[in-house]
């Protein structure tokens, strides 16, 4: 029921709130005021209200009533609020939810930090990575595999030999030039299955230089494996032959060496 | 004529010895006991006796054999095959009296050969006892009211004197020509072995008495306490120094001797394996052992004791089970279930080790005046780590003793014992009942701050495998020591999702006693942020708590929190009736102008 309302938000979010009104400074306060009353049913208007009206003067109000305490409905609600909003300034409450006793509010509030990106995000990701929870420890993988830099590259390189399934994605998304080589050196650890979304993604992002994709293509190349030559494959089908640079003939010359 | 005694059995035993009846009044309830004179004659003789020349031997009784070892020489003196053993083997002189199917035979201790047996008429062996060639043998129906037993009187291969007793005989012993039998709970009758006549009694007024042990160093009777022979015994307890140890206490509670009025523990019993095993110290007075120790076999473990608390002075960790044990000067000799021989010294190390060649189910033993030499072997281990080495013991057969280390090592003062105890309450695989021993004595540890604030500062962490620490314990533990440097490390595990409910409410109650202002703010978001969902029991205690820790650190600035909280619109039942509890608890005593007023507003 609570997802049902939550999603009935993001949607009325996305299309129904008519900018004009959802900036109207009156509905601002009423939605406030709400969030005071001692009734449920209020309350629950009262942070709907502020998600539709999508204005983050009503981040404050909304962090400051969380800090007061709610019901887990509510909560989870005000949380994914706070995700929808995107305001940075939601970064001290959340913070502070990341270390909730609930491990739901953990993982909304994981969420809700990617989300928002608020100035040490990423220190807040990277120790969430370290959550009992393994869905907290995913949705922070996550998270910072989203919001990029390296703030959180060495917990994720950790994560990934801890085996947090969504690590190793996030570590090939983020992973610098430099990081390379300990990423491929991690396949001898953790085996190359559990590697193959990083170097999935290391193939195929835009901003990694071409030196670094040949690194990988040569390691593909040397382990010669069924699935080392499906990513290469995989690598050679996804890159125009113009933009590919050596790495993409690197792996072109390859193939059929590896078939044979 | 040894044959001839097997044929006839116990009857054609006792008649062709001549004594059915010989015992003249010995036994009988008329008898003379605690006579000044007698027990004195029966002292003089013991002290004029010569040294028993009993060889220093271990009997050990496999499933299918009965086998001597020589521990002087370190050999093997025979192995004889045997088939149903019912009993431990019984020492006794030059014999060894086994009870095997339904005959009680004695073998030499020269060769192993069967000097006589008997048919045991559906009696079981209590015990034997023996001084060079002259021996006694008990075989009693056991029990209390109507039991009857019987005492043989060997000398050299043969039976001299038989004694039909209508009462329950123990264990007894042998030594400088008098046989000492216990009867009766409370009895020692001293009998001549030529004669079979009693020629002294000892009542006990003291304690029960079921075993007599009678050697070099003296006679000592009893079963729960021990007493000794004197000049002036008598039956009271301090004419025999009675020592009485609250040995129940000890994993499997072995009094110094078990009953021996109770039918005799099978061959792999495990009582064989937990005892308590001493030597009594020459002299006269109060009881007092070699070495000052007793010792606590418990299977694979041997503690070594202080007589007069029974605190454990070492802990060995044996690699098999303990199936035998006598202590002498300078330690105790240890037979265990793979075959070996192990003597551990006064500090516990093994000082000369040996192996029988066979696996026995019970080993019997006897040093005399024997003390196997032998330097230490291995580094001398600090008795804390021994003893949270033993409480780590996976042998799930060894939990009470694994407690027995935990009590022990609680009991040592040395701060770094604190760090010890941290560890056995921080691990999940020990048994429930002994973590929380370990628990409980870390929390009232009086010293070890700095293991306190080393451990906190551990916090839970996947990536980093580690654990929470037991921050409850901890924190009780912070607030018994007054360590006001834990404040900020609580503080954190407050805000630590890890800290369990239970804990939340003992770290509060630390922040509260510990009186540091700096709690203050977080415990009132911790009430704030979590008021709304205490709906369990364990939260809201644990809320209950946080609140009374914030009154006494914020007096009425706290107590207006509280009311805020209590009136808030999602304060559950469960919380919402503890919460009044403490606003109720905390109240502060009325001013007396207050009181005045308001006494003069209720009488206007």
């Amino acid at each position: 029921m609570r997802g049902i309302a939550n999603a009935a938000l993001a949607l009325g979010l996305l299309f129904t709130a008519p900018p004009a009104l959802a900036q109207s400074r009156g509905e601002l306060a009423e939605a406030i005021e709400r969030l005071s009353s001692r009734s449920p049913s209020e309350v629950r208007e009262g942070i709907e209200a502020l998600g539709l009206l999508g204005n983050t003067r009503a981040v404050r109000p909304l962090a400051d009533r969380i800090a007061r305490g709610l019901p887990p409905d509510l909560l989870d609600m005000a949380i994914e609020t706070l995700s929808i909003l995107g305001d940075p300034a939601a970064g001290p409450v959340l913070f502070r939810l990341a270390h909730h006793r609930r491990a739901e509010v953990r993982l909304g509030a994981a969420r809700a930090i990617a989300s928002t990106n608020p100035p040490g995000a990423a220190r807040a990701l990277a120790g969430a990575l370290s959550d009992s929870d393994p869905r907290v420890r995913g949705a922070a993988a996550d998270g910072l595999g989203m919001l990029g830099g390296a703030a959180g590259i060495d917990a994720l390189f950790l994560a990934t030999q801890r085996h947090v399934p969504e690590a190793p994605t996030a570590l090939g998304r983020i992973a610098r030039p430099a990081d390379v080589e300990r990423l491929l050196g991690l396949i001898g650890s953790v085996g190359f299955d559990a590697m193959t979304p990083a170097i999935s993604e290391l193939l195929g992002r835009d901003d990694l230089a071409d030196a670094a994709k040949l690194a990988v293509v040569v390691r593909l190349t040397e382990l010669a494996t069924p699935g080392a030559r499906q990513l290469l494959s995989d690598f050679v089908d996804m890159t125009p032959e113009q933009s590919g640079g050596r790495a993409r003939r690197a792996a072109v010359e390859a193939l059929p060496r590896m078939q044979q | 004529m040894i044959s001839l005694l097997r044929a006839l059995g116990w009857v054609g035993i006792a008649a062709l010895a001549g004594c059915g009846g010989g015992s003249g009044d010995a036994f009988r309830t008329t008898f003379a006991d605690n006579e000044p004179a007698a027990l004195a004659s029966v002292f003089a003789r013991l002290r004029a006796a010569p040294p028993s020349g009993d060889a220093p031997v271990a009997v050990a009784l496999t499933e299918d054999a009965l086998v001597a070892w020589d521990l002087e020489a370190g050999r093997q003196l025979w192995s004889q095959p045997v088939a149903g053993a019912r009993s431990a083997p019984h020492l006794a002189g030059r014999l060894v009296v086994l009870h095997e199917g339904d005959r009680v035979v004695a073998r030499r201790l020269s060769d192993g050969r069967e000097a006589f047996g008997v048919a045991d008429e559906h009696f079981s062996v209590t015990g034997a006892g023996g001084d060079g060639d002259t021996a006694a043998i008990v075989l009693s129906t056991t029990g209390g009211v109507g039991a009857q037993s019987r005492v043989l009187i060997a000398r050299g291969d043969g039976i001299a004197h038989r004694l039909d007793v209508e009462s329950s005989v123990g264990a007894p012993d042998v030594r400088g020509g008098l046989v000492f039998v216990p009867w009766g709970s409370q009895n020692v009758s001293v009998l001549d072995a030529s004669s079979g006549a009693e020629v002294a009694r000892l009542r006990s007024h003291a304690g029960v008495v079921s075993h007599v042990r009678a050697d070099e160093r003296g006679v000592v009777f009893g079963q729960a306490g021990l007493g000794r022979l004197g000049a002036s015994a008598g039956g009271d307890a301090e004419s025999v120094g009675w020592y009485a140890p609250d040995s129940a206490r000890l994993p499997g509670g072995p009094p110094p001797w078990r009953s021996a009025y109770d039918p005799p523990a099978a061959p792999n019993s495990a009582m064989h394996k937990i005892r308590l095993v001493w030597a009594a110290r020459e002299g006269e007075g109060a009881m007092a052992f070699t070495d000052d120790a007793l010792y606590l076999t418990f299977y694979r473990f041997v503690f070594a004791l202080a007589p007069e608390d029974l605190s454990v002075r070492w802990v060995h960790q044996h690699p098999s089970d303990v199936v035998g044990a006598s202590a002498t000067d300078g330690g105790v000799l240890i037979a265990d279930a793979a075959g070996g021989l192990s003597f551990l010294g006064t500090d516990g190390r093994p000082r000369m080790q040996a192996s029988m060649g066979a696996r026995p189910l019970v080993v019997e033993l006897r040093l005399g005046g024997y003390v196997p030499a032998g330097a230490p072997q291995g580094e001398l281990v600090a008795v804390a780590d021994q003893l949270l080495s033993a409480a780590q013991n996976t042998d799930s057969r060894l939990v009470p003793g694994r407690e027995l280390a935990v009590r022990a090592l609680a009991a040592q003062s040395d701060p770094a014992v604190t760090q010890r105890l941290i560890v056995l309450c921080d691990d999940g695989s020990l048994p429930g009942p002994l973590r929380a021993a370990a628990c409980e004595s870390l929390a009232a540890r009086p010293s070890g701050g700095e293991a306190l604030l080393a451990a906190l500062r551990r916090h839970a962490s996947f990536l980093e495998e580690t654990t929470a620490p037991p921050v409850g314990p901890l924190a009780r533990l912070a607030s018994n020591l007054s360590e006001r440097a834990a404040v900020p490390l609580l503080v954190a595990h407050l805000a630590d999702p890890e800290t369990s409910a239970p804990d939340v409410a003992h770290l509060a109650v630390a922040l509260g006693a510990l009186g540091d202002e700096s709690a203050i703010e977080p415990l009132r978001d911790f009430l704030w942020l979590y008021h709304a969902e205490a709906t369990d029991d364990p939260s809201a205690r644990a809320l209950a708590a946080v609140a009374r820790a914030l009154v006494t650190l914020s007096g009425p600035a706290g107590r207006e929190t509280v009311r805020e909280v209590v009136d808030a619109p999602y304060t559950p039942a469960t919380a919402l009736g503890l919460l009044v509890e403490v606003l109720a608890q905390t109240e502060p005593e009325q001013q007396p102008a207050e009181s005045e007023a308001e006494a003069a507003a209720a009488e206007e």
